[in-house]
């Protein structure tokens, strides 16, 4: 059984959702990451999104797009990534999934992609832009190495594409909670609805992002949805702050406090 | 208009992919939108009001068809096969551009959408846009690298004349890229109410199929204008590539012409090195790039490389999936020519022939050149001349004054 679904096993058997912080690797630096990674998990983080830095990421807004070209521009590579979670997962048994573009995936083949991630120590990945034609080329490979692969599904998504893409996920299924970009928003629709026509169609647990930024609104989507994921919110606090570090967990502490408990 | 050939066409693509180029690498917000934007391209191009609707616009608000006109004087001074140049310069607003941009305004009707966002590099996809939702009452907001608005300042002002609404784009390398980045997030969040018009066969499916289809007109023209002008095909056809729209649009009709050879020829800035050019067929390897898999200049990690061209509408480090298709099959070449060369070509074509080309254009032109030179007079060579200069008179003053 893979870090992510122990760790999914034991917030559903504790009675309450999980939470799933997102940081973008190598920002504001590599050494900030590493530390993060190693801090979350006391802070509240069932699990740890890693988004790998790339030039030209379409489904992000401003804030994950400036982190991702501010490590770009400090020389942060796909291997010094990998190296972090590799730091990390030596003493660590924080479940990690990566977030990373199709281009990056690709330009290594796909299958070596992933076994890399795997090697690392990595416990799934998120490929926001992948070909359907893409992921199932990989799904043997995903499958061998126990990796965990969710898909997004979106507002947009229609019924019938839903079950497609539920029956490809891994681990968990990865909820848009509106159309857009990843990034700060005010208002948190109502998932309810959409948590319970996903609910028919896999028993995998479902977590809920993009533009979920306070605990009120980790509160709102964990009374439909089994995890939370929150990003562009805490990239942008951990940007702001002269010890990213102490933000980050500052942040995961207070978000952590919006999580629903039955 | 064809859209979708008959599979037993080798060179038909099949659902979306050229081979194995093309596709939908998007997030799946899109997923829905491009799905019905298919559906309804599928049905609008079978549906004889709507190809009616817009060939009567093509003739009299784009003013086609343009004509091919002989180019004795440039002939001569290339010394060797005759050129002949398709003049997409004579369409309304200066460019081949707009041909694709009434087309999906009206598809964009057709389907509800009133509002209308496009990504820009020289500009010239912006103000043909702007033209097209001015002359059908839409809102219109383009995006444009911050960059290009300093290089291409005029076409700015023309495109708020117009109406339109341009967003400075300050991310990444502030060029046609990121515009194109910023459109596509634009969409993410709009996608219900707007529709994108990307401007070349570029992006995830549909829209490499749609704009090649709709730029199709430039090359059925000009095939049929050979036959009755010279009562015989050209052996060559030549044009620029950025995206490749005015490329494909004027290649497709003669694909299945196996005696006429096609010549892509990409912006070879200011050398070989990575960042120097903007040249993913001749140096690039596939990879994926805003929706679609095709020829990328990237690093080993996948991420875009920096390019360069002294003209912005090919600054563009990325190429239609469908180019990449006639790449590997061998049914069309692509080289590169150099900024110098290609400004030489922009004085040349101007001194000789009276014509201000696009420098888009005048890449096309200095190639055409080079290969009319090794050729035997009796052999016609097309090219596509794809805008018009008037735009780039400034910063052209500027480089060769440098």
């Amino acid at each position: 059984m893979s870090r992510i679904d122990d760790a999914l096993a034991t917030t559903r058997a504790e009675g309450r959702a999980a939470l799933i912080p997102y940081i973008t690797a190598g920002y504001p630096s590599i050494a900030a990451t590493e530390s993060v990674l190693a801090a979350l998990p006391d802070a509240g983080a069932d699990i740890i999104e890693v988004g790998i830095p790339y030039s030209d990421p379409i489904a992000d807004g401003p804030v994950i797009a400036g982190a991702m070209h501010q490590a770009l521009e400090q020389g942060v590579t796909v291997d010094a990534a990998m190296s972090v979670i590799e730091r990390v997962r030596s003493h660590s048994d924080v479940p990690m999934v990566a977030m990373v573009s199709q281009s990056i995936v690709h330009r290594r083949g796909g299958t070596t992609f992933l076994q890399n991630l795997a090697d690392v120590g990595t416990d799934g990945v998120v490929i926001p832009d992948a070909d359907l034609n893409a992921l199932d080329s990989m799904a043997d490979t995903l499958e061998a190495l126990d990796l965990a692969c969710a898909l997004l599904i979106a507002p947009t998504t229609p019924p019938a594409r839903m079950v497609e893409l539920a029956q490809r996920c891994r681990g968990f299924v990865y909820l848009l909670a509106r159309t857009g970009l990843t990034g700060t928003r005010s208002e948190l629709p109502d998932l309810s609805e959409r948590v319970e026509s996903l609910r028919a169609c896999t028993t995998l647990p479902i977590a809920a992002g993009f533009g979920i930024s306070t605990a009120e609104q980790v509160r709102q989507a964990t009374e439909s949805c089994d995890a939370a994921i929150v990003g562009s919110a805490l990239v942008n606090f951990m940007g702001e702050s002269d010890d990213p570090v102490a933000a980050a967990v500052t942040m995961v502490e207070s978000l952590a406090t919006g999580i629903h408990r039955s | 208009m064809s859209t979708s050939s008959s599979p037993a066409d080798p060179l038909a693509p099949q659902d979306g992919w050229f081979g194995s180029f093309g596709g939908r690498y998007v997030p799946e917000t899109l997923v829905a939108a491009l799905d019905a934007l298919a559906v309804a391209w599928e049905q609008a191009s079978q549906d004889q009001s709507f190809l009616d609707d817009f060939d009567r616009l093509l003739v009299h608000s784009v003013g086609r068809p343009t004509p091919i006109s002989r180019a004795p004087r440039l002939t001569e001074a290339a010394g060797g096969g005759e050129i002949v140049l398709k003049r997409e310069d004579l369409a309304h607003t200066g460019a081949h551009k707009i041909n694709n941009t009434f087309g999906q305004v009206l598809l964009a009707r057709r389907m509800g959408k009133h509002r209308i966002i496009a990504e820009t590099g020289a500009g010239q996809h912006g103000v043909a846009t702007a033209t097209a939702c001015a002359q059908f009452g839409m809102t219109c907001e383009v995006y444009m690298g911050a960059e290009d608005v300093r290089r291409q300042s005029l076409n700015v002002f023309r495109m708020r004349l117009l109406g339109a609404t341009v967003h400075e784009v300050e991310d990444g390398s502030r060029t046609l890229k990121d515009a194109t980045n910023a459109a596509m997030r634009d969409w993410m969040g709009s996608v219900e109410s707007t529709h994108y018009i990307l401007g070349s066969v570029v992006g995830p499916h549909p829209f490499p199929l749609i704009v090649r289809s709709l730029q199709s007109v430039i090359g059925r023209e000009a095939r049929q204008q050979c036959i009755d002008q010279f009562g015989r095909l050209p052996d060559h056809v030549v044009a620029c590539v950025g995206g490749g729209s005015n490329a494909a649009g004027i290649f497709h009709p003669f694909l299945n012409d196996p005696n006429v050879a096609l010549l892509g020829v990409e912006a070879g800035g200011q050398g070989d090195k990575p960042g120097q050019h903007a040249a993913p067929l001749c140096f690039g390897q596939p990879g994926v790039l805003h929706g679609s898999r095709s020829y990328v200049l990237q690093d080993q990690d996948g991420q875009t490389q920096d390019v360069h061209s002294c003209s912005a509408g090919l600054d563009y480090p990325g190429v239609g999936p469908e180019h990449a298709w006639w790449k590997e099959l061998g049914r069309a070449t692509y080289e590169r020519v150099d900024d110098q060369a290609a400004l030489e070509a922009f004085s040349v074509l101007s001194k000789l022939e009276g014509i201000l080309p696009a420098l888009e254009s005048s890449h096309a032109i200095a190639a055409a050149m080079r290969l009319a030179s090794t050729r035997p007079k009796d052999e016609l060579i097309l090219v596509n001349l794809s805008g018009r200069g008037d735009k780039d008179v400034l910063e052209a003053r500027t480089l060769l004054e440098q």
